[in-house]
């Protein structure tokens, strides 16, 4: 065996428990293992990579704090999924990001958009042009389809996370999808242009 | 039933797996998606949307990140090693302005691994036992000039605080000024007892740990913006 591939048997409950004792090669294990989810996480819910970057930091070194109380009921994963979760909305609450963005404009001016919209459509969508546009997406908006669609929370998790209810999620998650349909469709090069 | 009723539904329609839309309400918005082009295209783009968003690639943050969290532990370290000399803090503002705490900005960072490095090898030279003179004369040095660093970007932030604390809540500038009375306290000690023995490196440890402390406050309030 080498030693990647001891490292590579070692499961993620060992190299907590390891780092929790202080053993920083197991917490870079960990690290190697689970930064890009966090990163990526972070950097679709703020928007903005030295935000992401700097949120990642923050997410790692409190796991490192808190890594002696995993207990390994659930999926490591899980538990940082949500650790990571649970401190961007810190963070959004202490910069006092508007999450619940149920704004004003107008339903029926948004119907006729996406009613015309509709002809030509193109085939694919593309996924560079969807992560592009999420961080278009208004802070209130990118969180929930953020949370739904990309990170596969249900809307009842999503609500208590946020402190909403369940058909605010709905509807903020919907409006998402239709401003990210335009947003993606605005995106792309006119037909005879 | 309407474009506009399908349209609002859609969402829950497309998530309608998990139960959502039932019985005629779904039964009447597969009809109306089959005769109405428009809504199945609104329907095809959203469906591929919602795919699309669970298929995003990973993103890989610069090599640098695992520097800064190792550079950021460390420092926590040498800092709860420090606690044991340090009282308790009081609670109040304190311990909101500490939940405030795990911000830091690039040059902040760049401040705070500097104060690693120094504190960390005050630790090695204190572990190893070494008290040879150059040694001293040499650290001696860089945390003077550190602490001037330091201190000069305290007084810049203490003059900007002092315009606007006129406008703050009393309680909030009382507690403020209590907070900052007990590091200028703690500073005056630390000083007298560095002057009675230049080489106490535990003193020149806890002076510097004063003024990042000092300056993690200034900085704290600042943030608050009032
Ligand atoms: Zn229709």
């Amino acid at each position: 065996m080498t030693v990647k591939e001891i490292n590579n048997a070692k499961s993620d409950y060992d190299l907590t428990q390891a780092s929790a004792n202080g053993d920083m090669t197991a917490f870079e294990l960990l690290y190697e293992r689970h930064h890009r989810r966090v990163y990526s996480l972070c950097l679709r819910m703020v928007a903005n990579a030295t935000e992401a970057e700097d949120l990642s930091q923050e997410v790692f070194v409190q796991l490192f704090r808190k890594v002696g109380s995993f207990r390994g009921e659930s999926a490591f994963t899980t538990w940082l999924h949500r650790l990571t979760v649970n401190h961007v909305l810190m963070h959004f609450r202490k910069k006092r990001v508007k999450l619940e963005n149920t704004t004003e404009e107008g339903e029926i001016g948004e119907m006729q958009d996406i009613i015309q919209a509709v002809t030509d459509r193109p085939r694919f969508i593309d996924r560079i042009a969807l992560d592009k546009a999420i961080a278009d997406l208004p802070p209130g908006y990118r969180t929930v389809f953020v949370l739904h669609d990309v990170e596969g929370f249900e809307h009842e998790e999503v609500a208590a996370l946020l402190g909403v209810s369940v058909g605010t999620s709905k509807s903020q998650l919907h409006k998402a999808r239709l401003r990210l349909r335009d947003l993606i469709n605005k995106g792309k090069p006119q037909r005879g242009s | 039933m309407e474009c506009k009723t399908v349209i609002f539904s859609l969402s829950d329609y497309l998530d309608s797996q998990h139960g959502l839309v039932e019985g005629i309400e779904k039964r009447n918005i597969e009809d109306h998606l089959a005769s109405c082009p428009s809504c199945r295209h609104l329907q095809l783009e959203l469906m591929e949307i919602k795919t699309a968003a669970r298929e995003l690639p990973l993103r890989t943050p610069p090599r640098a990140l695992w520097t800064r969290i190792v550079n950021e532990i460390e420092v926590e370290k040498v800092a709860v090693a420090a606690i044991g000399t340090v009282e308790p803090d009081p609670p109040g503002l304190w311990s909101w302005l500490t939940s405030l705490r795990y911000t830091f900005s690039l040059p902040q960072i760049a401040g705070v691994a500097a104060l690693a490095i120094i504190l960390v090898s005050i630790t090695v030279i204190n572990f190893r036992g070494n008290t040879n003179e150059m040694d001293f004369s040499r650290l001696q040095s860089a945390l003077i000039r550190e602490e001037m660093t330091k201190k000069a970007e305290i007084d810049r932030k203490m003059a900007a605080i002092e315009e606007r604390k006129a406008s703050w809540d009393p309680a909030f500038r009382a507690d403020f000024d209590r907070q900052l009375n007990r590091i200028e306290d703690s500073i005056k000690q630390c000083r007298k007892n560095l002057e009675a023995s230049p080489n106490d490196l535990n003193q020149v440890q806890r002076m510097l740990d004063l003024y990042e402390e000092k300056r993690q406050l200034l900085e704290d309030v600042e943030r608050l913006k009032w």
